[in-house]
């Protein structure tokens, strides 16, 4: 039976060194939920209070409407799964999946059908006797899983389970996990640094830094119309370039004085200095002498699909700019060029970063 | 992120906790003070020959206390009920208030103890076992480890009168008898730690850097010489350089003279042969995660041979080199037999205190203490320098490329072999002297002319109950060991909090006590009514699982931190408690590790001499004590043949050490 789990005022302290200030979020159930963000952001940290492994010193965690702060956390009903995998090395696959079920005292062919159907879920029946040593990351990592999901948790925790696979197993697993969560439809609270990882398994993601959630929504919404300019910087990769609004006229004002029509402000009462963020891939390469900002080629690189142009612009500043390869040929170094933008796709902010000013603007945190 | 949590569960309630903590100590002080108190009624009662209630009416005052009258003489003798009269008037004098109240309320006091020990033990448990295992320590140490020393301070502080008083020590520094002893141990244990250091590095080097046939073998003697009873060293030189020695008569008999062994001289060389073993393991063990990029990078820069040696080689194994050099000092500073043996004149510290606190004549139990004392501080202090500078010292290496040992050619080639030939040759020559020995064939206590194994029946005939108490008391301390050391391994690593570190410092604390000092430490606390432990085996085996805890807790620990904690959170996100997860998980995975240590614990136990010889009493007379007495008493044969048992029993407990931790050598 999957739970609804609702964080109000959670606070996290290591003596006076406060972790997570004041969080709220609502995870929904049945729901695949990413927290998201650079290490140390306090992502694990806020994982291992919902688990029980770290105390939460102020405001409460529930489960439904159970307020689960003082639950012990062998008592949680939670399935975890380790960064490490922490696959019992002492016993065989099958002993290892069982361990929990044993605790609970199921009767002997509860458990052995339920151990052989997990197994087969997550694809792992054939090594059901080895012990761990004998098995690769990834399959001792569909160890961790179906031990964890075996028990049929309320919900299913997940620390950066892939960090520790090479990257084709990492790809290969993120979709295992998808479709299994799927399968069995277990509410998943999903703890990672990878942006990409992130957005392939979640329903929702949350970004946090410093303990404080910066924005909660579906992938697209969250890479599209990031709600401040550290989630643009932080998922995907963004050029950030100084620019004055005029809501009232709907215009976007460049330094060097080139003016582009914008209607996605929220307000028509924004005005003056703003930050724009661009995606490398949302620049218009133009050549030189067409309106827009006047920038010149430093280098490029060739990468099959996409070829990245390192362009320098008028004022000296560097940005980043992918477009489709094609077949004629790669514009040489030196080359001076003019750059439009896509506006739709582009995202204006406040100057200190901490808001956007683009409407669509999609965010389920508590403010 | 990692947190510093642990699997420490959610809130502490602080209330419940100090609740169950105070009912659990106040239960075990009640509980023992019951037991206390029957024991004192017992002893009492044994004294004055009444039946235990007769004797507390008399103590509490119900019965009033005998009279002696005109009829209890009969001329100017007492009579028979005038003589139990008397006793039982002497015993009254020595009933201290304590008596009074505890001896006619012993079974209320253990029924009461008991249930506030066990609801303590309740409370405390209910969320978490732990907390309990750290009050049990701490326990644990108190009584019997900081409460003996503590008596041994009070003996060393106070005259007979019970002031505080300094004259022993102003006798001590007076007296050269005295004063040259401890700087004898000094001397010794110094130049032992020089020339250990000085035989060893330069043949761990050889033997990590070169081709040297037999090298396995070689290190396997090196490690049997190291593991063998203290003395054997000594008694064996003796028998081949001694006043009446093998070599000595050969030598004689083509007109060398090689003057004696005895004193000084012996005692550094014995001691150096059997330990610098030790410092050639450890830097053995430091070559092992040595990259030899270091090295090589060292050449291509222009600096190579004996400058890269003494540049790079030696600067980065300086921390082990170090905590080698220690260990020897320690066990030279606090080797009782050797220089019992082969000193003669040339009394040692060890040797001193044992002398004083056992002579008939004149010996001092507060003198001995003081210089118990005196010797604590000595190698206290030499701990925490060693310490000082090796955590200064600290590089962290990562041994991507081991150094390989490479085949060399010609003259040093050959000078290489030589070397480590000739050093292993001696190191382990006490071993094959007494092995060879203990075949011969013998008539009355003198070697006879060819081979028999009359030495070995006679030991069986003779001292069989001294083998099995061996084996009896060290297995059974090491199953303490192993149980006591994995759960502070575990506090000290999963649990870190100050009472936890106290228990690490004090379990460590052993370390840097000599063995003799100890037992003389014990026996001061416990040879007295009612805390009356010594002469049994309950002290022999206390005496060894605190002084081999250290090595086992250390080892036990640095397996605990190569045991991911995601391992345990595992377990108990699966429903398990502290107590099972512990039992279930942490304890399967450390087994292999803690098992292989505990083996080489055991070895140091049934080798170990200086805590069993003043603590021993006839029937808990170990195999190394029988050898002791057997050599003093000129018994060659017999002595030779405990010892060769004692040998075997060390070559196949290492042999199992080998299989079971699938190592080829013993890193330290």
């Amino acid at each position: 039976m999957s739970v609804a789990i609702h964080f109000d005022h959670v606070v996290k302290k290591y003596g006076n060194n406060t972790i997570i200030p004041d969080l709220s979020l609502d995870v929904k159930e049945g729901e695949f939920f990413t927290l998201l963000g650079p290490s140390g952001c306090g992502k694990t940290t806020l994982l291992r209070m919902v688990a029980g492994f770290n105390t939460i010193e102020g405001g409460t965690i529930s489960f439904d409407k159970q307020v689960i702060n003082d639950i012990a956390p062998a008592k949680r009903n939670i399935g975890m799964v380790f960064q490490n995998y922490a696959v019992f090395p002492h016993m065989t696959v099958r002993q290892n999946v069982e361990f929990g079920l044993k605790n609970r005292k199921l009767p002997k062919d509860e458990i052995n059908t339920r151990v052989n159907e997990i197994l087969e879920t997550v694809k792992i029946t054939e090594y059901a006797n080895r012990l761990p040593e004998r098995l690769s990351g990834g399959q001792q990592q569909r160890v961790a899983l179906a031990r964890a999901i075996v028990i049929r948790p309320n919900l299913l925790l997940m620390d950066e389970p892939l960090s520790n696979l090479d990257a084709k197993l990492r790809i290969e697993m993120r979709n295992a996990i998808k479709t299994i969560q799927n399968e069995v439809g277990i509410t998943t609270i999903y703890v990672t640094h990878d942006q990409e990882e992130a957005m392939a398994v979640s329903d929702r993601i949350a970004v946090m830094n410093s303990g404080v959630i910066q924005h909660v929504s579906t992938p697209k919404s969250i890479y599209q119309r990031p709600s401040n300019l550290f989630v643009a910087n932080f998922i995907g990769h963004s050029n950030t370039l100084n620019a004055k609004a005029d809501g009232q006229k709907g215009t976007l004002t460049f330094e060097n004085g080139y003016s582009m029509p914008y209607e996605y402000f929220a307000s028509p009462d924004t005005r003056g200095d703003v930050k724009v963020s661009v995606r490398p891939e949302e620049f218009i390469i133009q050549a030189e002498g067409n309106p827009g900002v006047k920038a010149v080629v430093k280098s490029s690189i060739f990468l099959g699909l996409m070829t990245t142009y390192f362009v320098e612009l008028f004022n000296g500043e560097l940005v980043e700019i992918t477009e489709k390869s094609s077949i004629s040929s790669i514009i040489p170094n030196g080359t001076a060029i003019s750059l439009g933008f896509e506006a739709e796709k582009i995202n204006v902010f406040t100057v200190d970063g901490a808001k956007s000013l683009t409407k669509g603007v999609l965010d389920d945190a508590h403010t | 992120m990692r947190t510093p949590d642990g699997i420490r569960p959610r809130k502490k309630k602080t209330g419940i906790m100090l609740l169950g903590l105070l009912l659990l100590v106040a239960g075990i002080v009640l509980a023992a003070c019951g037991i206390m108190g029957k024991s004192q009624t017992d002893y009492y009662a044994r004294k004055t020959k009444l039946p235990a209630g007769e004797w507390i009416d008399y103590a509490t005052g119900k019965t009033p206390a005998p009279e002696l009258g005109e009829e209890d003489y009969k001329g100017r003798n007492l009579t028979a009920s005038g003589r139990s009269k008397q006793t039982v008037l002497e015993q009254l004098e020595k009933v201290t208030q304590f008596d009074k109240v505890i001896m006619p309320m012993w079974i209320p006091f253990v029924i009461l103890g008991a249930a506030m020990l066990v609801l303590g033990a309740f409370l405390l448990i209910r969320n978490d076992v732990w907390p309990m295992v750290t009050v049990l320590a701490i326990i644990f140490y108190l009584v019997f480890l900081i409460y003996p020393l503590y008596m041994l301070l009070r003996q060393a502080l106070l005259n007979s009168e019970g002031q505080l008083s300094f004259e022993v020590y102003e006798k001590i520094f007076s007296k050269a008898y005295y004063s040259n002893a401890i700087w004898h141990s000094l001397l010794i244990s110094a130049v032992v730690t020089l020339i250990s250091v000085l035989i060893a590095t330069p043949m761990a080097y050889i033997m990590s850097t070169m081709k040297i046939r037999g090298a396995g073998v070689l290190r396997i003697l090196i490690l049997v010489s190291s593991m063998s009873a203290p003395f054997i060293g000594a008694y064996a030189w003796i028998q081949l350089c001694g006043r009446n020695g093998v070599l000595t008569n050969l030598l004689a008999q083509i007109g060398i003279n090689i003057g004696d062994i005895y004193g000084f001289k012996g005692c550094v060389i014995v001691m150096s042969f059997q330990l610098y073993s030790l410092v050639f393991m450890f830097i053995s063990g430091a070559f092992k995660s040595m990259d030899n990029s270091l090295i090589e990078a060292s050449e291509s820069l222009g600096c190579a041979g004996i400058r890269k040696i003494f540049k790079v080689v030696l600067p980065l194994m300086l921390p082990t080199l170090l905590a080698g050099a220690l260990l020897v000092f320690m066990r030279a500073f606090a080797d009782y037999g050797t220089p019992m043996l082969i000193g003669e004149n040339y009394i040692t510290l060890p040797v001193l205190v044992y002398k004083e606190f056992f002579s008939e004549l004149g010996g001092s139990e507060n003198l001995a203490a003081a210089i118990s004392v005196i010797a604590i501080l000595i190698t206290t202090g030499v701990f925490l320098l060693q310490k000082y500078i090796a955590n200064r010292k600290v590089f962290s290496i990562n041994a991507l490329h081991p150094v390989e040992a490479k085949k060399a050619h010609g003259v040093k080639n050959i000078l290489a072999h030589v070397y480590c030939y000739v050093m292993v040759g001696i190191a382990i020559m006490p071993q094959c002297l007494v092995i060879f020995n203990s075949f011969r064939n013998t008539s009355g206590r003198m070697f006879a002319e060819g081979f028999s194994l009359k030495s070995y029946a006679e030991a069986f005939n003779t001292v069989s109950n001294s083998i099995w108490m061996t084996y009896l008391m060290s297995s059974i301390s090491i199953v303490c060991i192993v149980i006591i050391a994995c759960m502070i391994a575990y506090l000290v690593v999963r649990r870190r909090n100050v009472f936890n570190a106290s228990v690490d410092v004090m379990s460590m604390f052993p370390e840097t006590v000599a063995g003799s000092i100890l037992g003389i430490a014990l026996l001061t606390a416990f040879n007295k009514r009612p805390l009356l432990l010594s002469g049994g085996m309950f002290i022999m085996i206390l005496s060894y699982t605190i002084r081999r805890l250290p090595y086992t807790v250390r080892s036990s620990a640095a397996i605990l931190r190569n045991i991911s904690p995601s391992i345990e959170e595992a377990a108990v996100s699966l429903g398990t408690g502290s107590a099972k997860t512990f039992f279930r998980i942490t304890t399967p995975m450390m087994m292999p590790g803690v098992i292989s240590g505990a083996i080489l614990s055991w070895i140091m136990i049934i080798t170990e001499l200086s805590t069993s010889i003043i603590l021993y009493n006839p029937s808990t007379k170990t195999m190394t004590l029988e050898i002791y007495s057997q050599v003093i008493r000129g018994n060659d044969g017999v002595a030779s043949a405990i010892s060769a048992i004692l040998t075997f029993s060390t070559v196949i407990a290492l042999a199992l050490f080998f299989k079971l931790s699938g190592k080829k050598e013993i890193s330290m």
